[in-house]
């Protein structure tokens, strides 16, 4: 799961996190857990910044609430609607097929 | 408040090469001073106010760079909103010189970087691309414009051949422009042929990395350009959508208001062209397309019916950094003036000029645009 952010004062979920909310101006937020997102986009990236890459790397953006959208890796392609699950590696968001 | 008054009086680029020698940030930036001044007819004595953007000046800043080119200054800025940084600019230079904070302003961005120095930008382009983009391995912003590409495509039904099209006819107007780094006709086969980049962005579709340099005057009193309108938004959406509005849909009103006049007016357009998708979505939003874009692409693009970045565009001259972001509006005063040899324009009146820059997490926060009117 991953973890994104919840306005206090009116429920708005975001991510990446902000300083003060955009729909309401509220500035106190609570951390709330999701666990799953489904892939609006999957590209295969296979040069980058002057060469090519030995494997190609795929990249989704996923919905994970409403008007919340996030970017993970995937380990590989994937059929646009797909529902994956979420976890950070280290760093690193990644979307992998539930099991 | 109106734009009268101020003009600009001078607009020059420095050629842009792909990995030059004996090149530096700081010479390009010399380089773009004194072309522009001799362009105007100005002497750098009369300068007194000076807005740069770079990505590669640093340390230093506009005001090591006023040091290193002898200025005195009663007015100084320093953009760092990357394809809006132009306008951005030329916006409040403008200003400036109307209510009399500075007579004379130099507006100049200029970049020479190489890979590992992009490289080390975007990871480093915000805290957000610290943070969220960089442990990706995203390696930049073509695999997030693929993803924006391929929302365009589903939304309106196109294909790469499309786009394609797009990159064809700027490449058309770049045989006219002898500072072009790519020239040569661009043909279909070879653009679908192009090793892919991020699916389903190809070669031609990402802009290339060029160092170079770009350079506008805005001052009062002698002859030049004029704005009729300008108009900006950042950030309108919170991040929130798709990529495939910007926040130009919600200036292009009260821009055409202000000039007193309609997208059919414009003699030609510059917008800012990191992708080909992102010059349909600006067009669209400035109000050029209408409701068939493929239509628009094959009826007024291809033929060139309606002339979009008659410089070739970033597309074809390269993408020198920060300088992108005055390209089109350099571009667009050349051929205001009549300067543009091979690619002039016919008696080119008026133009409309976009600015887009500074990705997010997504797709880039910034939006401007300003609508330019030739001296009489």
């Amino acid at each position: 799961m991953i973890e994104v952010s919840g306005c206090v004062a009116c429920g708005r979920r975001l991510f990446p996190a902000r300083l003060r909310c955009p729909l309401c101006g509220g500035f106190e937020f609570l951390a709330f857990y999701v666990e799953a997102g489904t892939v609006e986009g999957v590209t295969s990236l296979v040069h980058t910044l002057g060469q090519s890459l030995t494997a190609p790397v795929y990249l989704g953006v996923l919905l994970v609430a409403e008007n919340v959208r996030v970017l993970a890796r995937i380990d590989g392609p994937v059929e646009i609607g797909s529902v994956m699950a979420l976890s950070f590696n280290g760093e690193t968001l990644i979307a992998a097929q539930r099991t | 408040m109106t734009f009268d008054g101020a003009v600009i009086a001078g607009a020059v680029e420095v050629p842009y090469r792909r990995r030059p020698e004996g090149v530096t940030t700081l010479s390009l930036f010399r380089d773009a001073f004194r072309l522009v001044l001799a362009d105007a007819e100005i002497d750098a004595g009369e300068v007194d106010g000076l807005a740069i953007a770079s990505f590669s000046l640093a340390p230093d800043r506009a005001i090591n760079l006023a040091w290193h080119l002898g200025l005195t200054l009663r007015w100084s800025m320093e953009d760092t909103h990357a394809g809006a940084s132009g306008i951005n600019m030329l916006q409040h230079a403008v200003r400036a010189v109307q209510c009399g904070d500075a007579s004379v302003v130099v507006v100049v961005a200029a970049d020479h970087q190489l890979p590992g120095d992009f490289t080390d930008m975007v990871n480093n382009f915000s805290s957000v691309a610290r943070k969220h983009l960089a442990p990706l391995g995203y390696g930049g912003p073509n695999a997030l414009f693929s993803l924006v590409t391929q929302a365009h495509m589903r939304k309106w039904g196109l294909a790469r051949e499309d786009y394609g099209a797009v990159c064809m006819a700027q490449r058309a107007w770049a045989a006219g422009n002898p500072l072009a780094v790519y020239r040569e006709p661009l043909t279909m086969d070879a653009y679908l042929n192009a090793p892919m980049v991020a699916a389903p962005l190809g070669r031609f579709d990402c802009v290339p990395l060029v160092s170079g340099a770009d350079a506008i005057v805005v001052t009062r009193g002698r002859p030049g350009v004029r704005l009729r309108a300008l108009r900006a938004r950042h950030n309108f959406d919170q991040q929130d959508g798709d990529g495939l509005v910007t926040g130009l849909r919600g200036i292009a009103g009260d821009l055409w208001a202000e000039a007193g006049c309609d997208p059919a007016a414009m003699d030609l357009v510059s917008v800012y062209d990191d992708y080909p998708v992102m010059v349909l979505v600006q067009l669209a939003d400035l109000g050029f397309v209408g409701d068939d874009v493929k239509w628009f692409i094959a009826e007024r693009l291809a033929p060139r019916g309606l002339p979009v970045n008659t410089s070739g565009g970033q597309l074809s001259v390269g993408q020198a950094g920060a300088a992108g972001g005055l390209h089109g509006l350099v571009e667009a005063v050349t051929q205001l003036r009549g300067r543009a040899g091979g690619r002039q324009v016919p008696d080119a009146r008026l133009a409309a000029v976009s600015g887009y820059g500074m990705v997010e997490y997504r797709y880039c926060l910034c939006a401007n645009a300003v609508v330019l009117e030739r001296a009489v």
